[in-house]
């Protein structure tokens, strides 16, 4: 049957299917269903794989529907300042109800990827019992998962490749749930269970680790300790991403040496993490895989001084860097001059309310964005900061994709100058054209808006809090940015009127988190009203139980999350939400 | 350490026979005023015009939330702008979750404990930052998830529950 009509007929519609397999990007396959009906069928029959990136925005039963053939699929859940504990914990995004649908519709489904949704053990026993090629379960920032559902999964995913639970809290309710993993279990490629808080079987644990010959990625959490991470390491010498667990141990020379072979073995590891609380006598076990680490995360280390930059030296071919503040000013200078791949550097705070602060500034910042040419992705915790080094950076990183700033201390300004930061961040953003990502802290005024939203025309998600003068401020924002599709907003005196005048920007973009700031209700339900394809979700966590429909139109608005949708009203809302 | 906190009646020196923690520990028990705890503390000043409640509890160093280390530093002039800044704030400075084994710190640091099989589906939202509770004279201990409280009167409100018998004690 030929699809549609003129020259598109001329071929079979397996052609056709077969061109648009090489779409990788979702963008281009979306653009081709637009050309005629035709391709729109043939398109929606042979898509494989589908991301949604709010699990609101479309109904399960209507993906299903639409998309027969999928095996891959990615969905996200909470907003992203969930992981900061500002959404109501019982706000949603469960995953019961896309799991049913896919359980109906797509039995072929091999992978799943869930981000910061509520996965009950219920879901991981159905996907267990539905899929019987399944080999991809990768939960990351996900909650509500206990072990016996990871049991259930790994005694019926015969296939199962990838087991990965990236920041997953993860009750116990099977203590032995490794065990479940059949003898013949040999498939697995990534086991990443760090995020597990409670022992794990190592007996077990090795036996499969010795049969996955396959493995790859290995991360351990925090119950391993150091003298079992060798058996570990001697049984998967093929290894290329490790977690390790706890690395402190009382210095025994021979436990060093073997583990120092162990190491050794790992010719082809790549990325290294975990290292929880390393011991400095420990940590040359490591030195012979450090050339070929091209990721090293730091997080669960506190090293610091000699140990750490003896470390980072050694690790010459580094292209992503996550590191405690620890590491200070003179340790990211050895970053500097050692890691000159660097495309990605993280630096967290090891204590974020601490009395005695570490010395890390913003040299530690200038130094590596002047050091690392390759530099992309930067997300830096301090304390303070100045104008003169946001210029620098941008001037030495034009090419930026990401810069995430966060001075700890809200509204401190250029400690030097005792200026806004406006013109360090403006700086940023017309130098960085490329930018996609952005969080902006630190004293601010609506003036450093004006630049974000006239310069950062490829700006995808935009992160700000204790910012801002006025209205003015979010209607720069909302007015340019042209690509922006994510905005989180928390404390900023912006309100009602930049948010109705631009209500159409909203339905461009994916969704928009305001709370502490000057929204009224009354506002809310007149977005609600103009924009049909708009939830409009209000929150107090306070009002549990209360009628938010007897509430005045003058009435604040604590939280508001609004986002784009073609499913309508969700049904799941728990009482101290409202969709208007 | 877990954070551990003590509710003792005023008088609690009389207590003693009561006591189910040995002698050492005693000290540390002592009841922090109301005033001394929260009151002392500026609210930082929100936009919205509504009563603001400060989070409950104020992590240093790992959350080893002592009431002895905390005291002193609540009346530095310095510290109270840090913490009206801060330290007060739900969620900032925007860390997913802060780290459960501080620098240096043995196993025996780790203070954020999951509450297991306690907690309800809807309460696993987040990483939960339960703390035990122990009243005297009550033999068995419970644990408090104080991320679930936003106020002191909310967990007030939690413990009148979970000890029922306090009501009269602690209300005046």
């Amino acid at each position: 049957m030929p699809a549609g009509g003129g020259w598109a007929a001329m071929f079979p519609d397996e052609v056709w299917e077969h061109v648009f397999s090489f779409l990788a990007a979702d963008g281009d396959r979306n653009a081709v269903s637009l050309v005629c009906r035709g391709w729109h069928s043939i398109e929606r029959r042979s898509r494989r794989r589908i991301f949604v990136g709010n699990c609101y925005a479309v109904a399960p039963a209507v993906a299903v529907r639409r998309f027969p053939n999928v095996r891959v699929v990615s969905i996200k859940g909470k907003p992203h300042f969930a992981d900061f504990n500002l959404v109501p914990s019982d706000w949603g995004g469960r995953a019961d109800a896309w799991i049913a649908a896919m359980a109906e519709g797509w039995p072929l489904l091999e992978e799943l990827h869930l981000k910061r949704m509520v996965v009950t053990d219920e879901c991981l026993e159905l996907i267990a019992r539905s899929f019987k090629n399944f080999r991809v379960l990768a939960l990351s920032f996900c909650e509500g998962v206990s072990t016996a559902g990871l049991a259930a999964i790994a005694a019926n995913c015969r296939n199962l490749r990838e087991l990965d639970l990236q920041e997953t809290v993860v009750e116990e309710n099977c203590v032995h749930w490794l065990s479940h993993f059949p003898e013949s279990s040999t498939s697995l490629v990534n086991l990443s269970i760090a995020s597990l808080e409670e022992d794990v079987n190592l007996a077990v644990l090795e036996h499969l680790v010795s049969r996955c010959t396959n493995l790859k990625t290995l991360k351990l959490n925090y119950a391993v300790p150091l003298d079992r991470l060798v058996n570990l390491l001697r049984r998967a010498p093929q290894l290329a991403n490790l977690g390790t667990g706890r690395f402190t141990a009382e210095y025994r020379p021979e436990l060093f040496s073997k583990l120092e072979s162990a190491f050794a073995s790992c010719k082809s590891m790549k990325s290294l993490s975990g290292i929880c609380e390393a011991v400095p006598e420990y940590l040359p076990a490591i030195y012979p895989i450090c050339d070929g680490l091209t990721s090293l995360n730091l997080c669960d280390a506190p090293v610091n001084g000699a140990s750490l930059t003896k470390l980072v030296s050694r690790c010459k071919n580094l292209q992503r860097l996550w590191v405690m503040d620890v590491i200070e000013d003179d340790g990211l200078a050895a970053v500097a001059s050692s890691c000159k791949l660097l495309q990605e550097l993280r630096v967290l705070p090891c204590d974020p309310y601490g009395a005695d602060p570490v010395s890390l500034t913003e040299h530690g910042l200038v130094t590596v964005s002047a050091g690392c040419s390759m530099l992309r992705s930067v997300l830096y915790f301090c304390r303070q900061m100045t104008n003169a080094a946001l210029f620098a950076v941008a001037r030495s990183s034009p090419d930026l994709t990401c810069f995430r700033l966060c001075i700890i201390d809200p509204h401190t300004p250029d400690y030097v100058t005792q200026e806004p930061l406006d013109a360090g961040f403006s700086a940023i953003v017309e130098s960085c054209k490329d930018l996609r990502r952005l969080s902006v802290s630190g004293l601010l005024t609506d003036n450093v808006f004006r630049s974000v939203g006239a310069s950062a025309d490829r700006l995808e998600m935009l992160s700000i809090a204790f910012a801002g003068d006025s209205d003015a401020g979010l209607h720069y924002i909302l007015s340019g940015c042209k690509s922006l599709r994510k905005l989180e907003i928390r404390d900023c005196p912006f309100g009602d009127k930049a948010l109705l005048a631009n209500a159409a920007k909203l339905e461009t973009m994916r969704s928009l988190w305001m709370s502490s700031c000057f929204v009224s209700l009354g506002a809310c339900r007149s977005l609600a009203q103009k924009m049909p394809l708009l939830n409009v979700e209000v929150m107090d966590e306070k009002k549990r139980g209360g009628s938010w429909d007897s509430q005045p139109d003058d009435c604040p608005v604590e939280k508001l999350y609004v986002y784009r949708t073609v499913a309508g009203r969700r049904s799941d809302t728990p009482p101290c939400v409202w969709t208007l | 350490m877990e954070l551990e906190l003590g509710l003792a009646l005023p008088n609690n020196h009389l207590m003693k026979g009561f006591d189910l923690n040995d002698g050492s520990t005693t000290n540390s028990y002592r009841k922090r005023g109301f005033e001394e705890a929260f009151e002392k503390v500026i609210p930082f000043s929100s936009p919205l015009p509504r009563k603001t409640t400060l989070p409950l509890f104020v992590h240093k160093n790992g959350g080893d939330g002592d009431d002895e280390n905390d005291s002193p530093q609540l009346k530095n002039p310095d510290e109270l702008n840090s913490i009206n800044g801060s330290r007060a704030l739900v969620g900032w400075p925007p860390v997913k979750h802060p780290r459960r084994r501080s620098a240096g710190g043995g196993e025996g640091e780790r203070w954020s404990e999951d509450c297991g099989s306690n907690g309800d589906a809807s309460g696993r939202g987040r990483r939960a930052k339960c703390v035990k509770v122990k009243m005297e004279g009550v033999a068995i201990g419970r644990k408090v998830d104080l991320s679930l409280h936003d106020s002191y009167e909310e967990l007030f409100h939690t413990l009148n529950l979970m000890f029922p018998t306090m009501q009269h004690g602690i209300t005046s």
